[in-house]
């Protein structure tokens, strides 16, 4: 049976608050279809989500949150594929293009801003899923943190290339080396998740790079030709990820 | 005590007071529950309620398919359950009757 969409609504935002709260996803799960069928029934006959979240749905996502417990284990189990994810897609790029060199700089603050970014990431889609922001709000507070994070990253690229010496450089058959194991944590990763956007986008974002070291094409136009891939690319992994929540969910927007 | 941590309570015993009368899922505790006058509580605070209640091993639940289709969760009381059922209703029956004999009396 369909929801409205203010109910659709609150049962996605409790998931997200939930989720963001470290809690358990089959926990999340049974909340999230319990009260998804207490809805359905309550407005079969009529009633709207207030009658059933009370004024506040805040306080009310709040005291579910409270008796569920943090799954901590989840998220350490978590974690080392996360750091090994991160390190893949930081490092496969620079090795595919025999770019890669390691400084103090760069070993110290891309991890760094890499967790800035996810933990801003993460406190805003909390804060986004208790309170009720316009689209226009919530499209620019994550304007804002991408270009934060683009505009750090491109000023720590600056100050690596102009202040500090790599300590280490690989030789190419090392970055090859590094590039593999990058690909073969992205398969892991799909296969582990049960995803294929990990073995996917690292296509659109490396693979062109990868073809493009055994033919001769000029730099500008090895930049064009990666930018367009990846853009056409990560163009057609929202189109497709659009068509399949439209097909799982038809009554949703 | 604040009020609503009191009606927390009360809503914990009630609970189990109308699960202990047979297996049940929540719509159908609401419905309940407002059959007996329990109109001032919103509906979905129960389930923070039930949730404590399976955390501490006074309540079970199973999937049960609805004849209208989705499965629903419907609970049963435990051992433990029933125990603190009868616990809370002598509470209960003590406190309700000291505030009754209090109000009632005019001095």
């Amino acid at each position: 049976m369909a929801l409205t969409k203010e109910s659709e609504e609150f049962i996605a935002n409790l998931r997200m608050y939930l989720l963001t709260s470290g809690k358990n996803d089959e926990e999340i799960n049974a909340i999230a279809d319990e009260l998804r069928s207490h809805l359905e029934e309550a407005e079969s006959r009529g009633k709207n989500i207030r009658s059933v979240t009370g004024d506040s749905p805040e306080a009310y996502m709040e005291s579910i949150r409270s008796e569920m417990a943090t799954d901590f284990f989840g998220i350490a189990k978590m974690m080392p594929m996360f750091i090994l994810l991160m390190l893949a897609y930081f490092l496969t790029g620079p090795a595919i293009r025999g770019e890669l060199s390691f400084s103090i700089l760069t070993l110290i603050t891309y991890p760094l801003v890499a967790f800035l970014g996810i933990g801003a990431y993460v406190f805003f889609f909390r804060k986004m899923s208790v309170r009720k922001w316009s689209t226009k709000r919530e499209i620019a507070v994550f304007m804002g943190i991408q270009f934060t994070v683009v505009l750090l990253f491109a000023a720590m690229m600056f100050l690596d290339i102009f202040l500090f010496e790599p300590f280490y450089i690989p030789s190419r058959e090392m970055a090859w080396a590094i590039a593999a194991a990058g690909i073969a944590v992205f398969i892991v990763s799909a296969l582990w998740n049960k995803t294929w956007i990990t073995v996917v986008l690292p296509l659109f974002l490396f693979g062109p790079d990868f073809v493009m070291q055994f033919i001769e094409v000029g730099q500008a136009r090895q930049l064009i030709i990666s930018t367009s891939v990846l853009y056409a690319g990560l163009a057609l992994i929202i189109a497709f990820l659009f068509i399949q929540n439209k097909k799982q969910n038809p009554h949703k927007l | 005590m604040s009020s609503s941590q009191m009606l927390k309570g009360i809503l914990e015993g009630c609970l189990l007071a109308i699960i202990g009368k047979g297996e049940t899922y929540g719509y159908e505790m609401i419905e309940k529950l407002e059959l007996y006058g329990f109109t001032m509580i919103s509906e979905g605070s129960i389930y923070p309620v039930l949730m404590r209640l399976q955390k501490e091993g006074l309540v079970d639940s199973f999937m049960k398919e609805s004849p209208s289709g989705p499965k629903r969760k419907y609970y049963t009381l435990t051992a433990a359950g029933k125990d603190e059922y009868q616990e809370f209703k002598a509470r209960w029956q003590h406190m309700s009757q000291s505030v009754d004999r209090l109000l009632k009396e005019e001095l």
